[in-house]
């Protein structure tokens, strides 16, 4: 059956029925004359050839259906059909439409965030052979190898195949004249290679280029190039200056190009490993390949035997701490951020399924409604799949719409997303509506529509409904108080999974830093290679905070190679230092790590951190022959197991000076806003060479507005050195950046839950309004034997809390369940919080009775003569 | 007597097509041709003939034309195509090849 048949009968359908009757018609007058040619009566001869005839026009039919357009036509009739049936009752159309396009837009748009972080593959050539290993030290977050160890790893790299080596990244500040802070990276020449990524314009360096004391070279990444370079090819041959150095940039990054740790990354600059290795002690950061379809734990003891000789250079006091580590690439990226996609999808899956099961309720409504049509459609010949057919045809219009609609609504999410998400979520940027996520909407909505039409085949119509007689279907009722209570039990997971979300964030923001976080603005200033002298380094932060202090409205001005809770505070594994007549800590790796900071004498006062006893530093303490030290009260207890502190002397490390301890200060949060606390020293930035550290922080504290202190911070800095790049943010936006993953987490659950929360009322409001409508008769003659309008009111609130109770008993089983799944993300908050669980179950229970209680009342209102006068 | 839903499977747009291979011929004379040659044994009822007729246009074994009829009257008139005289022959190979083998085992002792 060729197309150009099929349309050519379509397009002349009306032509070829006529010419169908006529030929039919020639065939009867034929048999006709036949018939009086045998002796008949004409009317006899007529009667005769019809009988023989039969049916003319199920005769047609299946000529028409041989014509091989049966299926187009049917389904060109049904979708016409139900567009009649859409107009005739356009508020059910659309309310069905907006909840499906709900439901199905929010799932979209996460989905198309969560599928960049849960299901795509890593950017990268084969990325499951792809692993890091090294040594471990716990007080370091990565595993690394000396570049003596990798390079005896080089020589003979059996079991694995390559190994390519990268340094982790560090700030590096562009000095053309326009300044700007960058994150720049070392890498081997065999990195881009060794992932199988090729520049999208310009080249990698070579190993010629990847060596020490030669001209510096670059690949920049797509963004930078966007922003400095305007897109431009001619970037590549040009010349920046960074760090003050003369760098030629060789070649552009592809655009979705990712390091393997999700770090943002502006410029790989190469490795340049000294050939002379005594001189490189860098940690290097080692990626490797497995053989193919070899696995981690296949190779995992002829690896670790191999461990031995690349330990060599440990000195032998801290070998027992560190440990040879290995992990595959995709364990690595996984984590917190996996969960947390997890979650979202869960949480807008959940809302579709209440979407879903809203849409359905309102069609099974209707299919009840309309059951007496059906009854009378199937008696007038209408084959029951024909009918089925039909109704299905309606439900797929409906929740394809609604995807489509859908679409749209995920493209505003998304931008809406993308507008409110802190930048540190990796691959977000990068989330778009493309085919896959399309696809994804288009399966959802043909599950809706299959949900939307089982649920109503569940309840057929019977032939009872052509009796004209009312029937409650006791059976359409049944499946809707399920679709109810479902509805109101994933809400209620939703909305307190939200709750718990939301506590974790109100507990970190408002857990105790130890520091006065108001009316304190802070600049973070990385020196450049222009300050190759120590004394030019000194002379800039002296003169900063001299000038600062000098300002009106200043209290006070502190320096600090780093801010607190987090920041990049330096460590020391616990066990290195030693306390004067103190037995030495034992070497274990776990043994934890201690804290120390880089402070000016006034850095207590300005963050109005306490000194518990003895004194904070002073001015003479900046001297450059001073060795004091501060220790946190927590530290001191522990290092000196709760005896006199002060004056006592403490070494950082094997055969370092001496140092003597004046004061102890309150304990300060300093592992981010996490429940860890670490040790914590501090130590006075004296006016010496060792301590002029190029990257600090400026504190300034003052009566002035944060924004005007700001703006101070920023001309004196400029004044100092225009072409200087510097972070300038109050100490409160300072404390939000760290929140920002979590809030935005919490946010997102909370949207979802309100949403779902509002559709299962509806859903519970739609629900009842029905049974209000269907059971006015009955409610009318209740009313006229005497029943009171309140008991009216409780007979319908008695079934909607039933379905609530039932809703809730599931709701609060799924909760814990949910609630424990969450555990990683929540902080301060056990996954079994009472507060959180009665509080979500007490919103839901007011709201469902809101929902109820509504109609209610209107049944109580119902005017028993009206009614009972309706037929 | 045999009635055409009694009728092996395909065998009535055997019977069609080869009728068909003396010429154009209308519905109702296909019918009564089939009556004729089969000695009655055969009768076409018109529920069958139609809509395997116009299953066969469009398979496109079959083309179909109005013309006159004997009595002046528009009548349309059915004849093989080219495609149709291809698919009879391997009909009429297979009902020779069925015939055989049935009277075969019919005709067994």
């Amino acid at each position: 059956m060729s197309w150009k048949h099929r349309v050519r009968h379509m397009l002349r359908r009306d032509q070829a029925d006529v010419e169908l009757d006529e030929e039919l018609r020639f065939h009867i007058e034929r048999q006709i004359e036949l018939n009086i040619q045998n002796g008949m009566s004409p009317a006899e001869a007529r009667r005769a050839a019809m009988l023989e005839f039969g049916g003319v026009e199920a005769l047609k039919e299946e000529c028409r259906s041989n014509r091989g357009m049966d299926w187009l036509d049917t389904t060109l009739q049904d979708v016409r059909y139900a567009l009649r049936n859409f107009r005739r009752t356009p508020a059910f159309a659309l309310t069905v439409i907006a909840v499906t396009a709900l439901g199905i837009g929010a799932t979209t748009a996460v989905f198309s965030v969560a599928d960049r972080v849960l299901f795509r593959p890593m950017p990268y050539a084969e990325p499951d052979s792809i692993i890091s290993l090294g040594i471990r030290i716990p007080w370091l977050e990565y595993d690394f190898l000396t570049a003596t160890s990798y390079r005896q790893l080089h020589k003979n790299l059996a079991p694995l195949t390559s190994a390519t080596s990268w340094s982790g990244t560090t700030n590096c500040d562009l000095t053309d004249n326009n300044p700007l802070r960058l994150t720049c990276v070392r890498v081997e020449s065999s990195f881009l290679p060794f992932f199988g990524i090729q520049p999208a314009l310009g080249r990698n360096f070579t190993s010629e280029e990847d060596r020490p004391n030669v001209p510096r070279v670059a690949v920049i990444s797509h963004s930078f190039w966007k922003v400095r370079f305007g897109a431009q090819p001619d970037a590549i041959g040009r010349t920046i200056s960074l760090d003050g150095q003369p760098v030629l940039v060789l070649g552009v990054l592809p655009e979705g190009f990712e390091m393997p740790t999700l770090d943002s990354v502006d410029l790989l600059l190469p490795q340049a490993i000294p050939p002379d290795v005594r001189e490189g002690t860098r940690p290097l950061r080692i990626y490797a390949r497995l053989p193919p379809g070899d696995t981690l734990p296949r190779v995992h003891d002829a690896l670790f035997a191999r461990a031995e000789e690349l330990f060599t250079e440990i000195p032998p006091q801290i070998r027992k701490q560190v440990q040879f580590h290995a992990s595959t690439l995709r364990d690595i990226q996984s984590g917190d951020l996996r969960t947390a996609a997890w979650t979202l999808l869960a949480a807008v899956l959940s809302m579709l399924l209440i979407a879903c099961a809203n849409a359905a309720n309102l069609l099974l409504a209707r299919s009840i409604a309309r059951q007496r049509e059906l009854s009378i459609r199937a008696a007038l010949g209408a084959a029951r799949l024909r009918l089925v057919r039909q109704t299905l045809t309606e439900t797929l219009m409906l929740s394809l719409t609604g995807g489509l609609a859908g679409c749209l609504l995920a493209a505003a999410l998304l931008k809406l997303f993308l507008y409110i998400a802190p930048t540190g979520i990796p691959h977000l940027a990068f989330a778009q509506l493309d085919l896959r996520v399309l696809a994804f909407a288009f399966c959802a909505s043909l599950v809706c529509g299959l949900i939307f039409t089982i649920a109503p085949a569940l309840n057929s119509p019977s032939p009872a409904s052509l009796t004209g007689f009312r029937v409650t279907s006791a059976g359409g009722l049944h499946t809707r108080h399920l679709l109810v209570s479902g509805q109101l039990a994933v809400s209620l997971i939703l909305l307190t999974s939200a709750g718990l979300l939301l506590q974790s964030l109100w507990q970190r923001q408002s857990v105790g830093l130890g520091v006065r976080s108001d009316h304190i603005v802070t600049a973070q200033v990385a020196l450049s290679s222009r300050y190759s002298q120590p004394q030019a380094r000194l002379d800039f932060f002296n003169d900063l905070a001299a000038r600062l202090k000098r300002l009106p409205g200043v209290d006070s001005v502190a320096l600090s190679d780093s801010l607190p809770p987090g920041g990049v505070p330096r460590s020391q594994p616990y066990f290195a230092i030693t306390a004067e007549g103190q037995p030495p800590a034992p070497q274990t790796p776990d043994g934890g790590i201690v804290v120390w900071r880089h402070v000016s004498p006034s850095y207590f006062k300005t963050f109005g951190i306490r000194i518990l006893r003895g004194r904070p530093f002073n001015e003479e303490d900046r001297a450059p022959n001073s060795a004091v030290v501060i220790l946190s009260d927590s530290y001191a207890r522990k290092l000196f197991a709760g005896a006199e502190p002060l004056g006592r002397r403490i070494s950082r490390y094997p055969g370092a000076p001496w140092l003597t301890v004046v004061g102890v200060a309150a304990d300060v949060r300093n592992a981010g806003l996490t429940d860890h606390n670490d040790p914590e020293y501090y130590m006075v930035r004296r006016n010496t060479a060792d301590d002029a550290i190029p990257a600090s922080a400026v504190i300034l504290r003052g009566s002035a507005k944060p924004e005007i202190l700001a703006s101070w911070l920023r001309a004196e800095i400029a004044s100092l050195d225009p072409v200087l790049p510097s972070v300038i943010r109050t100490f409160d936006q300072h404390i939000g950046e760290l929140a920002t993953r979590p809030r935005f987490q919490a946010m997102l659950l909370a949207i979802f839950a309100a949403a779902g929360l509002v559709l299962a009322a509806s859903g519970l409001y739609g629900l009842i309004t029905f049974l209000v409508t269907q059971r006015e008769r009955e409610i009318g003659v209740r009313l006229a034997l005497g029943a009171s309008p309140t008991e009216v009111v409780r007979l319908f609130l008695s079934h909607a809390l039933r379905w609530t109770a039932g809703g809730l008993a599931f709701g609060i089983a799924g909760a814990f369940l949910a609630a424990r799944a969450l555990r990683s993300l929540l902080f301060h908050v056990s996954p079994a919080d009472p507060p959180s669980f009665f509080a979500a179950a007490a919103i839901l229970l007011v709201l469902a009775l809101l929902a109820a209680l509504l109609p209610s009342r209107r049944a109580a209102s119902v005017d028993p003569m009206t009614t009972l006068r309706q037929d | 007597m045999s009635k055409p839903s009694d009728l092996i499977q395909g065998t009535l747009d055997l019977l069609i097509l080869k009728t068909l291979t003396l010429g154009p011929q209308h519905g109702w004379s296909i019918a009564q041709m089939i009556k004729d040659r089969s000695e009655d044994v055969l009768q076409v009822q018109q529920g069958s003939l139609y809509p395997a007729l116009h299953k066969l246009e469009t398979q496109g074994f079959i083309d179909s034309e109005w013309g006159d009829s004997d009595n002046n009257r528009r009548a349309k008139y059915y004849s093989l195509t080219k495609k149709g005289r291809k698919y009879l022959a391997e009909e009429e190979a297979n009902w020779q090849r069925l015939s055989r083998a049935v009277s075969l085992v019919v005709s067994m002792a």
